[in-house]
């Protein structure tokens, strides 16, 4: 083993383990705020392919960037419209809309045909070997731990999560605050898709997300719901599927599904060692002012 | 407000259903098709004009992705074109969700359904003896057909041809003497095809290295540009990969590092113009052609039809390598098809551990 394999080692573990980082910030503020975000998966896909027609519209990546995370705002205020205005179950909504991204990617990759399907331009910009979605995932790893635990309106976030009738009580627009966070939530969930699709494979095809958001939501939980330990959580995740498809090499007679399956046994492990996953008290749960 | 919401949410529900509804209307006034009775529901010349073939891809969009569907796809769609038949073809269908689609056909009178891939063997096993009146097509390359069967013909691809013809463009084409495949799963055609592509490679130059990787899943596009790319840092400079949807992964990563693809059984240089070095074509569009032919006279048999190297053919190099070297490929290739040149059968079973 030299220098340069661990260097290429590392480009793909963080190479990997961006859009789950960017996914699992996501989750963290959402459910933070005390709003499941099952639907992280399909904000990130639908932003993985919206970021690919911005870019290709605008002509230009950080117009397809914004264009994408606009969209993404928008879907974080229709998902909060839906979970807390209605209120409807945070769980249903959520794998409803995971699978209508599905089939509205799909639909719409159709409908662009050739245009949609061609590659977009590789980033240009590098820090050392990194791209900048790379650079950008974990300092705003740094700055949601810092809005979480350092700042008042991230104070209030959090209370809203762990107790919303108190929070209310308080003053606190517990509606309010949710809303902005599932729009903030499903801002940084999009950046996890166009991360996948912008930074890493520079192409958009059916269902490319294959289950990264719920990787991501699993990131959070061993991370215990705090954004720094999340981060490390995502890249211990990146950082496995890279070493799985390179273990392929070490050896002819063993079954390649034995390496493939590493990243989701160490997942079942960690989250089982990790013992009782205390998370914020009121996420998932619906809050109807009396 | 909220009842405002859970209105316009109904009514959008409703607007669905109301319309699904019609589209389904306007589908059974279609012309009907179904086909003779009796036990074949292909069996009759003047009773097949507007036959009804439906068939379902394991990968989503097949018509623009993963070479072996694109092929079929188009191959299956000519028909419409040359016989007037009606075409349905489903997609994203995970293979236990085969029976059911084939069971909706079915109902729906349609007079063949085709299985265009391996993956689908045992839902064909299961399926064409239970239901004479429909005519059941298998693409595959290794499925047999029973002697008391009336109701199903297979088309067996002959991988390991193919995989040799693909080895010897790659034997002749590696500058680094390396060589990369990538499988999306390790299913039993591709073990034949890679052991093709072995063997080719080491009766051209027994020093080439073949490097073998599986994504372990055929549409996962990252996951096959970073297989793609480890074989890159080891000095891999030529690619094949026989897989479906994902097989995009392999290209960029290809193009980025200045490394050739070969494309798979459809011309992909459409697809990946600056990764496509060429295709080993797979021709299905004579092959549906041959269907349509058999079924509308009436010739079409219950046996394994092998589709070998009169199948098989190489796409424009456009100019993607040296003249010598096109040279030397497609002089190769000649002569393993009259015989001159022999590539040994040998199946390498490790393929799949």
């Amino acid at each position: 083993m030299d220098w340069i394999y661990i260097g290429n080692f590392i480009q793909a573990s963080v190479r990997a383990a961006t859009p789950l980082v960017f996914g699992s910030l996501g989750v963290v503020i959402a459910e933070r705020s005390g709003t499941r975000h099952i639907s992280n998966e399909g904000t990130m896909l639908l932003a993985a392919l919206t970021g690919v027609i911005g870019t290709k519209y605008f002509g230009n990546m950080a117009f397809g960037v914004l264009f994408s995370l606009v969209i993404g705002a928008v879907c974080g205020l229709i998902l909060a419209i839906m979970m807390i205005w209605l209120p409807s179950n945070q769980t249903i909504v959520g794998i409803g809309f995971n699978m209508t991204m599905v089939g509205v990617t799909s639909y719409i990759l159709r409908l662009g045909g050739d245009m949609l399907r061609s590659p977009v331009p590789a980033p240009a910009v590098k820090v050392l070997r990194f791209s900048l979605f790379d650079v950008f995932a974990i300092a705003s790893a740094l700055l949601v731990w810092f809005f979480l635990f350092r700042t008042g309106p991230g104070l209030k976030l959090r209370s809203v999560g762990e107790n919303a009738m108190a929070a209310d009580a308080a003053g606190i627009n517990v509606i309010k605050t949710r809303t902005i966070a599932m729009v903030i939530a499903c801002m940084f969930s999009s950046l996890g898709g166009m991360a996948l699709s912008l930074s890493w494979v520079h192409v958009f095809t059916d269902n490319l997300t294959m289950g990264r958001g719920f990787i991501a939501m699993a990131a959070v939980y061993f991370g215990k719901w705090n954004p720094l330990l999340t981060t490390l959580a995502a890249f211990m995740f990146g950082g496995a599927e890279a070493l799985a498809l390179r273990s392929q090499a070490l050896s002819a007679t063993i079954s390649s599904y034995y390496f493939l399956m590493i990243p989701y046994v160490l997942t079942l492990i960690v989250v089982a060692i990790s013992g009782r996953m205390k998370g914020p008290q009121d996420t998932g749960k619906s809050y109807i002012r009396q | 407000m909220k009842k405002t919401l859970s209105l316009v949410i109904v009514i959008t529900v409703l607007l669905s259903i109301v319309l699904t509804g019609c589209s389904s209307s306007t589908e059974q006034e279609a012309p009907d098709a179904k086909g003779p009775g009796g036990t074949s529901a292909v069996t009759s010349s003047e009773e097949t004009k507007a036959l009804k073939i439906g068939s379902m891809f394991n990968n989503p969009d097949p018509a623009n992705q993963g070479g072996w569907d694109i092929s079929q796809y188009k191959g299956m769609k000519a028909l419409e074109d040359d016989y007037g038949w009606t075409v349905s073809i489903a997609e994203a269908i995970a293979y236990p969700q085969v029976e059911e689609m084939v069971v909706s056909y079915i109902d729906k009178d349609y007079d063949i359904v085709v299985f265009p891939d391996n993956g689908m063997i045992e839902t064909w096993q299961d399926m064409y003896p239970k239901y004479s009146d429909t005519y059941f097509i298998m693409i595959s390359s290794t499925a047999t057909v029973p002697d008391n069967a009336t109701n199903t013909t297979v088309y067996q691809a002959d991988q390991f041809t193919y995989g040799s013809i693909a080895g010897i463009v790659m034997a002749n084409m590696t500058e680094s003497k390396k060589v990369g495949l990538i499988g999306g799963s390790p299913i039993g055609s591709v073990k034949y095809q890679f052991s093709g592509i072995i063997e080719a490679c080491k009766a051209i130059d027994p020093e080439i290295e073949v490097s073998i990787y599986f994504a372990g899943d055929w549409s996962d596009t990252a996951r096959h540009m970073e297989l793609t790319n480890i074989m890159i840092e080891d000095g891999v400079d030529t690619f094949f990969a026989m897989t479906g949807a994902g097989d995009k992964g392999v290209y960029e990563a290809a193009a980025a590092a200045g490394a050739k693809v070969i494309g798979y059984a459809t011309d992909m240089y459409e697809y990946a113009p600056n990764a496509i070095a060429t295709s080993v074509l797979f021709d299905f569009a004579s092959l549906y052609a041959q269907i349509g032919q058999d079924v509308m006279a009436g010739t079409i048999e219950q046996k394994v039809y092998p589709l070998g190297i009169d199948y098989m053919k190489l796409a424009d190099f456009r100019g993607s390598v040296d003249a010598d070297v096109e040279a030397a490929i497609n002089d190769y290739v000649e002569k393993f098809r009259t015989g001159d040149f022999k590539v040994d059968y040998v199946i390498h079973e490790d393929i799949l551990n």
